[in-house]
């Protein structure tokens, strides 16, 4: 009888500890985890750093880094740091001297003299409307697995500028990582230079073996008319998987529609171990004959002398085991991978050198000497005031990347500090600065700004391994803005693909197999907060219980400025 | 048993899983079995063949001068660091005329056309002993006394054996450790072991170490050299491989760097000068007239285009008249790491009488190469390959058989 009583009690009172454990569980549900972002939401007290679009840093000119797949002395190939290549002459008729250089991300700069015929002056860069690496706007952009995709960043291009079309006018001649030859005719009048990329790059493309083969890598160009008679053969340096030359290739058209193959090719000076050659022609001399002075990987200036005595200017002979190291200053040696330009800055009628190497910069070595006995002093950084504003520097975890061919695009951090109408969400007081990502208002003087589309991607990355758990919410919050002109906005996390497969709970409720979860949303001009529900369901019981994701955002549009803030990621409770 | 037990029970067995299993067991192993080869067939003598006297051969001209487009490197040059460019000779002049732009050939090729090899020493008598012992030991007295020099009546089984030499990356393109199981030299036995119907059988693939007793006691055809960097022997190395080249071996080095010019293109003419150093005793282009080309497995008209479609001449180093060092610049041995399926090239049926329609396909290629052949290794490729492979069986068979002519004579 009593043990019935106690199951009647029992009975009636289960709704009622039913309903209590089902409060203290909905109040373990509001308890969040902590934020497994916290640590990359600092966007103060970054350093204070010059534009990279303004072509100069700390005062001095310096272009862009960027590395490229190289081979090393052991036969290896791996990333190596590439320096710029400079060109220097008249291109906008005022009678200085100016630079193009060409940095290894493949943007070519315009550096216009605005100094004396005696003292050259520069201020800052601007970037050329030339793209040699991958046609813009297709696929094989950013096919990742493209056999070709190494040679579409980072072409790492080394130019002459030349009048080869005889329009008075300096057109410029590049070589590039692949391989190829260019001729990029100047467009502009003899006052305002203009290049236009043609939608397909074959249509500038020059062969230099037969069925457009390509046989070699880091092509250096250098046209020179070696037989006074207006014919402009090609020199070529190389940095090919092979043994490194010395190349000339002798033109069977005209200047301005040059025919080169195998069979009009001699190899005039064998690298014997020399490599990633890259040679001007110059009378160093002063003997009436053509020399070939060339930078090379290990930093070395070599200089080989014509010792022809043939009656015919075109005969070239040298010797090949023995160039001179061509000492600037007290040192015979300048970093690795160095390039050089001669070039008279200084009107001093003498051969002088513009040398650069994998540090970026660009130095002048002034010659002292008398003509026939150069004699080259310490290069000197050449200076230049960049035109843009400072920037704060995105944090360390924070980077960009971008469709290859679109410049002036900055990540940076903005605040209060440098700009006092920055304001935060008025719903969230405690922000105060916020990632800034943009592309930089610029006054172009010669060459217009790069049309920004809006298939042409922007990804913002954070450097990020967040161990999230399988069969785990988790709860995603940040604060963004734009400016009215940023468009196709997604989150991603994302996974190594080769690592893990994982069930993404879509919203329908059906599982898919992906490597990343995925989220869309707008940026109004006035912050707005996006939230998200990130859900990994592991479907195979082998795999590990913890998967390591990184973040980035993907945005398109024209141009355009965005800022972000206020990352959350917060484990839900189950 | 009638017709209706008969199909029920077959019937079964074809629902069976069990039964396609064994079958398949059993297809696999009588598959297995038919094709081993439990004795070689002995090769009969051609018919055609007779033992004839051979005249010795005419005395020897001079020495061949150098020409002006071939740049000496200096024998003495030791490079010190990887990054210095030695070159203590007097300085080799490279005179460089203009090109004949008119020609079809290129200047490699006209190079080659002017070029001639000297005749023939018979100066072997004092050292045929020796070579006698070496041949003799790939190959039998009656496949050396009736093979007739025809490369394609040799019989051998010979050790392969891949340099291991001071100071060079001589590993690259070799996978597997000491006893290589993939890449180049690998690859090439295979492909030999195929094409020659198992008649050329290489009885070990292994590195050894240039000064190694072994280089004297199981020579080799030849010992294989390659690398991308500089190096110098030592004055062991030096001294074994001058002993085991007088005794018939030979070296065959090609530069993992395509062209001339490279590194090791530098060393390995400087070092085989150290271990050959008769200032008679010159590297040679070698003629497309010359048996590798003509006589041997594979009829060649051309230098074979390697790695970044380099096609510098092929070198040789004469010894006493018979060829002891070669020199392949155009880096087959990268090419040679592309291991290719059994052939069905259309030249293959010149000698075997088969069929084939197919060219060989690759079974493995190191990725890397796959990565890269976009950029860094251009013309790799399944034919360049094999071309490759085809060359390479040129010179294993003609280096088995240079020295029958004189080992007949001698008794």
């Amino acid at each position: 009888m009593l043990y019935k009583r106690i199951a009647r009690l029992l009975v009636s009172i289960a709704p009622i500890l039913v309903f209590g454990c089902s409060l203290g569980s909905r109040a373990a549900d509001v308890v969040a985890g902590p934020n497994l972002m916290a640590s990359f939401n600092d966007f103060t007290d970054t350093p204070l750093i010059d534009n990279p679009w303004g072509g100069v840093t700390d005062g001095v000119i310096s272009l862009r880094s960027g590395a490229q797949l190289a081979v090393e002395e052991n036969g290896s190939i791996k990333s190596t740091v590439f320096g710029p290549s400079c060109a220097v002459g008249d291109l906008n008729g005022d009678g200085l001297s100016d630079l193009v250089v060409a940095d290894p991300r493949g943007y070519f700069w315009f550096y216009p003299n605005s100094g004396s015929a005696t003292k050259p002056q520069f201020t800052g860069g601007e970037v050329m409307p030339i793209w040699i690496g991958a046609p813009v706007g297709t696929e094989s952009d950013i096919g990742m697995m493209d056999a070709n995709y190494d040679a579409n960043d980072n072409t790492v291009p080394r130019i002459q500028l030349v009048d080869f079309a005889g329009d008075k006018k300096l057109s410029i001649v590049a070589g590039n990582y692949e391989g190829k030859l260019f001729y990029i005719h100047n467009v502009g009048s003899a006052q305002v230079p203009g290049f236009t990329m043609p939608n397909d790059l074959s249509a500038i493309t020059v062969d230099t073996y037969s069925n457009s083969l390509l046989w070699c890598n880091f092509l250096s160009p250098f046209l020179y008319d070696f037989t006074g008679h207006g014919q402009l053969d090609l020199i070529m340096g190389e940095g090919t998987y092979a043994s490194n030359s010395i190349y000339r290739l002798v033109n069977k058209g005209s200047n301005g529609s040059p025919i080169f193959n195998e069979h009009l090719t001699t190899k005039i000076i064998p690298g014997y171990g020399r490599e990633h050659l890259t040679p001007q022609v110059v009378d160093w001399n002063g003997d009436g004959k053509p020399d070939i002075i060339s930078g090379e990987r290990l930093g070395y200036i070599d200089l080989w002398l014509n010792t022809s005595t043939d009656s015919d200017p075109g005969h070239l002979q040298f010797d090949a085991l023995n160039p001179t190291h061509v000492k600037l200053g007290s040192s015979e040696k300048f970093g690795t991978l160095t390039t050089l330009a001669v070039c008279d800055l200084t009107n001093n009628k003498l051969p002088n050198l513009i040398v650069s190497n994998a540090e970026r910069r660009l130095s002048y070595s002034l010659n002292t000497g008398r003509p026939g006995a150069p004699r080259l002093d310490t290069p000197v950084p050449i200076q230049g005031v960049n035109p843009l504003p400072k920037i704060y520097d995105k944090p360390l975890n924070w980077s960009t990347s971008r469709s290859f061919n679109l410049p002036y695009y900055t990540l940076c951090c903005t605040s209060t500090k440098d700009d006092p109408s920055f304001k935060g969400p008025d719903d969230d007081p405690t922000i105060q600065s916020a990632l800034k990502a943009y592309t930089v208002p610029h006054k172009h003087l010669y060459f217009p700004r790069e049309t920004y589309r809006a298939e042409d991607t922007r990804l913002i990355n954070c450097a990020t391994s967040i161990p999230f758990e399988a069969g785990t919410h988790y709860d995603l919050s940040f604060w963004c803005k734009g400016d009215g002109s940023i468009t196709n906005l997604h989150y991603f996390f994302y996974g190594a693909e080769d690592l893990v497969k994982l069930g993404i709970k879509t919203p329908k409720g059906a599982t898919e197999r992906r490597p990343y979860v995925q989220g869309t949303f707008d940026a109004g001009t006035s912050w707005t907060q996006v939230k998200g529900d990130i859900f990994v369901e592991k479907l195979d019981p082998k795999k590990a219980e913890h998967f390591p994701f990184g973040f980035h955002i993907a945005y398109g549009g024209n141009g355009g400025t965005l800022w972000l803030a206020g990352f959350s990621l917060t484990k839900r409770a189950q | 048993m009638n017709s209706a037990s008969i199909k029920r029970w077959l019937d079964k067995a074809n629902r069976s899983l069990f039964f396609f299993i064994a079958l398949l067991f059993h297809l696999i192993l009588f598959l297995m079995v038919a094709t081993w080869v439990i004795f070689q067939a002995p090769v009969p003598p051609k018919e055609d063949f007779k033992e004839v006297y051979i005249p010795p051969a005419p005395p020897p001209p001079p020495p061949p001068q150098t020409t002006p487009q071939t740049v000496s490197v200096s024998p003495t040059a030791v490079p010190t660091t990887t990054s210095a460019i030695t070159t203590t000779s007097a300085a080799a002049s490279f005179s460089v005329p203009m090109p004949l732009i008119d020609s079809t050939l290129s200047p490699t090729m006209q190079q080659q056309a002017v070029k001639a090899l000297p005749t023939p020493a018979n100066a072997l008598a004092g050292r045929i002993g020796a070579i006698r012992a070496t041949v003799g030991s790939w190959r039998s007295a009656d496949n050396i006394r009736n093979a007739g020099g025809d490369v394609h009546n040799l019989v051998a089984k010979f050790p392969v054996f891949l340099a291991r030499y001071a100071g060079g990356d001589w590993n690259c393109n070799n996978y597997g450790g000491d006893l290589p199981t993939a890449g180049c030299l690998p690859n090439l036995v295979d492909k030999v072991e195929e094409w020659s119907q198992n008649n050329l059988k290489a009885d070990t693939i292994k590195v050894i170490a240039v000064d190694s007793p072994e280089l004297i006691s199981h020579p080799p055809p030849y010992i294989f050299f390659t690398g991308h960097a500089d190096f110098q022997l030592t004055d062991a190395e030096i001294s074994n491989l001058r002993k085991y080249l007088q005794a018939g071996g030979a070296v065959w080095g090609d530069s993992a760097f395509a062209g001339d010019g490279s590194r090791f293109d530098v060393a390995f003419h400087r070092e085989m000068k150290r271990v050959l150093p008769d200032p008679d005793i010159v590297f040679q282009d070698l003629p497309l007239d010359h048996p590798i080309f003509t006589k041997s497995w594979f009829p060649i008209d051309q230098v074979p285009t390697g790695m970044n479609y380099r096609k510098d001449p092929i070198q040789i180093l004469n010894l006493d008249g018979k060829l002891a060092i070669i020199y392949t610049p155009n880096d087959y041995s990268d090419l040679m790491t592309a291991a290719l399926l059994p052939g069905k090239d259309p030249t293959a049926a010149a000698y075997n009488g088969q069929i084939y329609s197919h060219p060989d396909r690759p079974l493995f290629t190191p990725f890397g190469f796959m990565r890269h052949s976009a950029t860094f290794y251009r013309n790799y490729k399944p034919s360049s390959a094999m071309i490759a492979d085809q060359l390479s069986m040129n010179i294993l068979a003609y280096l088995l058989i240079r020295f029958d002519d004189q080992m007949l004579l001698t008794p």
